[in-house]
């Protein structure tokens, strides 16, 4: 080879090799932690990514899975055209038709649903990616139905809700204000999202202390924490509480705070009172000891921050012992100041940014007047209170009752049926449906049972305006064209709202218009941003003094009785104090002795949209569960064997994976497989009253031997 | 200079990133018969919650004293003089695989063609002036490639390991 | 200026005068060789005969003229060595010349055994050594009309004869003494298994048959039987080129010690003062049983030729020794041998898909390993085996327990040799 080859070759960008590089952002994982990507282009191809350096998120470097992105926007299964189905739903029978007709069979479609139901009867639904949701949201409300439905009805949502119960509003960490303690409580940042990652480390650098308590034995709690709790799966909240209570109890609490800021403490005393430190170890796990000391480091550190994560809310007591473990930043006071728990809003799209645009009003706007309860309502007050989305996890028992009115046609971007407790339900139901339309990048199964199928594209072949703290603004500009013939998903909303006619100019004037719409506030020319294709710098809003007030709850205090639950506190049973409740589906039974949890991520997948990659397949080839050696011993199985996990909803065969990653008797298996689909074992009724969040996390199952 | 790579050990989380960039760098297909020239694993031992449990990532150590250089009976491999890295021109290779004898870490890998082919440092890219693209990529800054000179002199590298050394002695 | 004489310029006197010139940047270095060819790899003639090499690919370290000029070579071709004068410190060549040395090595390597009862019968053979050996058997494999062959030697070479015998679609049959392959280096298990893999392909093979002779007609084995054959070829092994030695007047009461080779000490001295020798022609230190032995591996010779060289210019050196072991692939497998299988010991066996290690262990010591469909694992096992013979950490590193798991052993093999930490 001579210079020029190898140049070629190993990829370098330069005008004698033909590479370019061109900016983007991942957009594989969730909004908040998404990275800047640098694609290396050579004749209109991506040949290589790499992340961009200086950007906020990851400043040059890259998750393996955003490392996989080439592959990821190459993959085979790309939807290639417009397609209309002909055969039965499911068999995957389509033909290619061309966009002008797509539109006009998906406005027939609706608007018949439309007139035949009403509008209601139409649900508008969405997966991943998130970045056009607020366009979908606005999509569902100008056609006149209040059910946009969306995978946060069992992913963030309920964390939010429970920050805001207790809080008023969200809150985050100050971890670069240097807490002395850091308690990680079910938190993996390390695998999960990385950017945070890199902050626990530099945390940790800067002589930070950090605990980590889970039941999975995660990469975090091996690197980072000084000190490791592993309760059994779902007792959180009995930890939390006895811990409060060794704080009330040694007289760490602190009462000035309490006294000044907080809601329902007599009562929240009182219940704390009837844990026990002997009745902890019994139901954690957790060693009489390292409660006492956990409490000791809580209580008398000067500043702790006791960090939850989503995972404490996918349970079916997840709001309650999510409440339980926040409840001890309020006990000790460490609220409101640098270096504790600081108050947060949402910018764009799920992204904290530091300012304030007009996105709520966008997505709001034109909510329907006099519309009929959104799904959930009934059944799950308190989310539809708090949550301007319909709860997606009383969706199947809608369809299935028509109560209180029939679902007959579904508008799906990115939706996937195996992020759904007892997945092929929601085939069912699209299969009864009279109109499904499905946008996506890839073939899903639920594609395959949509009357319309539309090709949406990757970041890597669109626009995007996208925000990031502290005031940062980036608008991306595509780095190839468009794979086939597929759009952009707010393209496609747009032309839906073109189609349908839809008294909604601002949405069918386009993304463009939209997000200077959005953006009117900000003192910003978003045309120079592109042009640009840089990061621009906006002043961001003055923090709010938190303790300043007023705080958005009932009582205007710091709830730990929250009075938003007690309203419904006899019509729903919930309990407005953050008491301990037994997470399992059903009680232990000699055949169902173990606990399967699901859903902790694995770096190498997002939900089901990685296991089709080939590069990140190859790292873990088959679904495997983590199962303890002592479990494995006793059950005869070894490294590599299949295995059946058995649940009173079915089974699913696996290989076993041989780890201390599970406690003895847990399970821990990742979802989102096609071949062994977890979620379909998960029962679709075991859900949190309070935010109707499945109980992915605690299970009853029990592990066998596959026959060979 | 004669650089090497080091990995923090307390750092690393196994998390593969640096193995996919290595792909995506050498468009390596394992699913088309390609071996992958990085790998990343945990070993684990017992079945505590405290137990030891080790992360790690492997390519080619470039070993100064490279055993692989002289097991090669066709003469590809040998050492780049600017950065230390163990270069390879598989054109004589016969892919009598005595090279892979000679690996303590299992680095040379065999090509659909049956020829050695292997981390190679990322040597182009070095000499452009970039990172090796698994250095680039590592999420927690774990995986580094140093001057020696500067990893002998600076407390900062103190934590890293040359896994070089740690697969001789541990 | 010190003056250097090399006897031999193969691997081992290539890496001698590589190693004396990075110590000594001054010294006179005299190669003597008597071929007209640079350092030739024996190890290619298989790979030269099939064409999967071209002459350039056969010479791994370059031409005569390069290596002359890199290395500041004296290089004489096309001549032997006739006699050494240790004590006069001279050599005399074949064309009576004389050179004096302050310092010299020899590596004269080896040569393929032809037992003269071979010749007695009048027909032809072909050996597998050399480059003429290769490029003979290439131009009668390219005439044509060979129907079938007999390849006399169960050996690595002869399996790789064999094998390039057999993608040019002759009948080919492999006739050896032994009663299965490799025994130098498999156990009987491993080599019943690669038998009837090759036999799956279409390989023949008698075993437990000597050859009497070879005729025109084939091969003659010793029960009567003539096993038909088109060509044969000879691939039975080698025999070390020690006849130099023979020819050396020594230092008074310092003879020069030869078994089947050169006798040689840590710093590759043979028992004569002041006369190196290294590569195929000498017996080095089987780190297994602290004997010498000759282990004619090619990076055996590297690594003895480097030592020898440093310690001819006075850096004094040490090289400890080797084990066995060998990888050779062909037809698509793997056969690793690692230390001598024939020593004594509990047999474990670890099989998946299809991979197999087996393993012969003498208490917690190894003292052999085989291992069949798997390269990668070969790396660590065999510095794992050394670093054990040398008296080192008797445990795997968690690296190497990690790649190791990561190839499919199992952890349970994997403490067994040497994994618990």
């Amino acid at each position: 080879m001579n210079t020029l080859e190898r140049m070629v070759k190993a990829k370098i960008p330069s005008d004698e090799t033909g590479i370019e590089i061109k900016r983007t952002i991942c957009d594989i994982c969730t909004p908040g932690p998404q990275c800047g990507v640098d694609a290396y282009i050579k004749d209109g191809l991506v040949i290589k990514v790499e992340g961009t350096a200086g950007f906020p998120t990851n400043n040059g470097a890259l998750c393996t899975k955003g490392a996989a992105n080439r592959q990821y926007i190459y993959r085979e299964d790309r939807i290639r055209t417009p397609m209309r189905r002909v055969g039965d739903r499911g068999d995957g029978k389509y033909e290619p038709i061309s966009w002008d007709d797509a539109f006009k069979a998906i406005a027939e479609g609706l608007n018949k649903t439309k007139s035949d139901y009403g509008a209601e009867s139409v649900v508008f639904m969405t997966g991943y990616p998130k970045w056009y949701r607020p366009w979908l949201e606005r999509l569902a409300y100008s056609f006149g139905s209040p059910n946009y439905i969306t995978e946060s009805s069992t992913c963030h949502r309920a964390e939010v809700m429970s920050w805001k119960l207790t809080y008023g509003v969200e809150m985050r960490p100050d971890i670069a204000g240097m807490p002395d303690l850091l308690v990680g409580w079910s938190c993996n940042p390390l695998v999960s999202a990385y950017p945070m990652g890199r902050n626990y480390y530099k945390y940790k650098e800067q002589g930070g202390k950090v605990v980590i308590i889970d039941p999975r034995r995660t990469p975090t709690a091996v690197q980072c924490a000084d000190m490791y709790i592993r309760p059994r799966v779902g007792t959180d909240g009995y930890l939390a509480n006895t811990v409060a209570r060794l704080i009330v109890e040694k007289g760490w609490a602190d009462m000035d705070f309490i006294e000044s800021y907080t809601h329902g403490f007599n009562e929240y005393k009182d219940m704390l009172m009837t844990y026990s430190v002997e009745e902890a170890e019994r139901i954690t796990g957790v060693a009489a000891e390292d409660i006492e000391e956990l409490a000791r480091l809580i209580g008398t550190a000067k500043k702790a921050v006791v960090i939850p994560s989503n995972g404490l809310s996918h349970h079916s007591n997840g709001i309650t012992t999510h409440r339980a473990v926040i409840c001890l930043n309020a006990l000790t006071g460490n609220v409101g100041k640098a270096g504790t728990f600081l108050p947060t809003f949402e910018t764009f799209v799920d992204m904290l940014a530091g300012f304030h645009t007009r996105e709520e009003e966008f997505r709001q706007e034109p909510f329907p007047k006099d519309a009929k309860p959104k799904i959930g309502s009934a059944k799950f007050p308190i989310w539809s209170e708090m949550v301007d989305e319909a709860q997606g996890m009383d969706l199947l028992r809608h369809w299935q009752t028509k109560d209180p009115y029939p679902i007959r046609a579904i508008y799906a971007h990115g939706v996937n049926n195996r992020m759904y407790p007892g997945s092929s339900l929601l085939l069912d139901m699209a299969k009864d449906m009279e109109f499904v339309v499905a946008t996506d990048i890839f073939w899903t199964d639920f594609c395959k049972h949509a009357d319309i199928v539309l090709p949406a594209c990757t970041s890597f072949e669109r626009s995007e305006v996208k925000c990031y703290n502290p005031g940062i603004i980036v608008y991306t500009s595509p780095t190839i064209e468009p794979l086939y013939e597929s759009l952009d998903d707010v393209e496609i909303i747009t032309r839906a709202a073109r189609a349908l006619n839809l008294d909604d100019e601002l949405l069918c004037a386009g993304y463009d218009a939209c997000v200077k719409y959005i953006y009117k506030d900000q003192d910003i020319d978003l045309d120079e941003v592109k042009a640009a294709g840089t990061l621009f710098k906006i002043p961001v809003d003055n923090p709010p003094d938190y303790l300043a007030g007023p705080i958005n709850t009932s009582s205007g205090k710091i709830e730990f009785y929250s009075e938003s639950i007690a309203k419904y506190k006899d019509s729903h049973g919930l309990n407005p104090l953050p008491a301990f409740e037994d997470g399992y589906d059903c009680p232990e039974t000699e055949d169902l002795d173990m606990a399967l949890i699901t859903g902790g991520r694995i770096t190498n997948a997002v939900h089901s949209r990685l296991h089709d990659v080939p590069w990140l397949r190859s790292l873990r080839p088959e679904p495997s569960a983590d199962i303890n050696p002592k479990d494995a011993e006793g059950l005869g199985i070894v490294q590599g064997d299949d295995i059946y996990i058995v649940t009173r909803k079915g089974r699913i065969k696996v290989k076993a994976n041989i780890s201390a990653i599970s406690a003895l008797g847990e399970v821990n298996f990742y979802h989102g497989y096609r071949e062994a689909n977890i979620n379909e074992i998960i029962p679709a009724d075991h859900l949190d009253p309070y935010s109707g969040f499945p109980g992915f996390k605690q299970i009853r199952c029990r592990v066998e031997k596959a026959e060979v | 200079m004669s650089k090497i790579f080091i990995l923090d050990t307390e750092k690393c989380i196994g998390c593969s990133s640096c193995a996919i960039a290595c792909m995506d760098q050498n468009d390596i297909e394992p699913y088309e018969g390609d071996i992958p020239f990085r790998v990343c694993f945990t070993v684990e031992q017992g079945s505590d919650k405290d137990s030891p449990f080790s992360y790690l990532t492997m390519a080619c150590m470039h070993c100064e004293d490279a055993p692989c250089i002289n097991s090669c009976p066709a003469g590809c491999l040998s050492k780049d003089m600017d950065t230390g890295f163990t270069v390879f021109d598989n054109n004589n290779c016969i892919g009598c695989h005595s090279c892979a004898m000679a690996c303590p870490f299992a680095a040379p890998c065999f090509d659909k063609d049956g020829k050695m082919v292997k981390c190679d440092g990322c040597i182009d890219r070095v000499r452009a002036g970039l990172e090796p693209a698994c250095v680039r990529v590592c999420p927690y800054d774990a995986l580094q490639l140093v001057a020696k000179e500067d990893y002998e002199k600076e407390q900062k590298y103190k934590k890293a390991k040359i896994l070089a050394y740690m697969a001789f002695d541990k | 200026m010190k003056k250097y004489a090399i006897i031999g310029f193969g691997c081992a006197g290539f890496h001698a005068a590589k190693s004396i010139r990075q110590v000594d940047p001054e010294g006179q270095i005299t190669v003597f060789n008597d071929t007209g060819q640079p350092p030739f790899n024996p190890m290619l003639s298989t790979y030269y005969a099939s064409d999967k090499l071209g002459l350039d690919g056969v010479f791994p370290f370059g031409t005569l003229e390069e290596l002359q000029q890199q290395w500041s070579l004296d290089i004489h071709h096309n001549v032997r060595v006739d006699w050494v004068d240790a004590q006069s410190k001279t050599i005399k060549l074949e064309d009576g010349n004389k050179h004096s040395f302050d310092s010299i090595l020899i590596a004269t390597g080896a040569r393929a055994i032809v037992p003269p009862s071979f010749r007695e019968g009048g027909g032809d053979y072909y050996l597998m050594r050399t480059l003429e050996d290769a490029q003979r058997l290439r131009s009668r494999i390219e005439e044509g009309g060979i129907k079938r062959a007999t390849v006399i030697g169960g050996s690595m070479v002869g399996i790789k004869v064999a094998e390039l015998l057999h993608e040019n679609n002759i009948e080919t049959t492999i006739v050896d003494a032994a009663s299965y392959l490799f025994p130098l280096a498999a156990y009987e298990s491993i080599a019943k298994l690669i038998q009837q893999r090759l036999e799956e392909q279409g390989i023949k093979f008698v075993f437990g048959a000597q050859v009497s002779t070879i005729t025109q007609e084939g091969v003659v084995l010793g029960n009567g039987n003539t096993l038909e054959s088109d060509i044969v070829c000879l691939c039975i092994g080698t025999t070390a080129n020690v006849e130099l030695v023979a020819n050396t007047k020594v230092v008074e009461d310092s003879p020069v010690k030869v078994n089947r080779g050169i006798v040689v000490d840590m710093h590759m001295q043979t028992t004569c003062p002041g006369i190196y020798a290294a590569g195929d022609c000498c017996e080095g230190i089987n780190l297994q049983t602290g004997k010498t032995q000759i282990i004619g591996l090619w990076a055996n010779a590297a690594a003895q030729g480097s030592c020898a060289g440093r310690n001819m210019a006075g850096k004094s050196t040490v090289y400890y020794g080797n084990i066995l072991h060998n990888i050779t692939h062909f037809m698509d497998m793997d056969f690793i041998g690692l230390g001598d299988p024939t020593l004594p010991g509990e047999r474990h066996t670890f099989k998946k898909d299809d991979l197999i290690v087996e393993a012969v262990l003498e208490g917690n010591k190894i003292n052999s390993i085989n291992i069949f469909g798997n390269y990668k694992i070969s790396g660590i096992l065999k510095n794992h085996l050394t670093k054990l013979l040398m008296g080192g950490d008797s445990k795997l590193t968690i690296a190497q327990q990690g790649l190791l798991a990561n190839q499919g052993l199992s952890w349970e093999f994997i403490k067994l040799i040497g994994g618990e930490i």
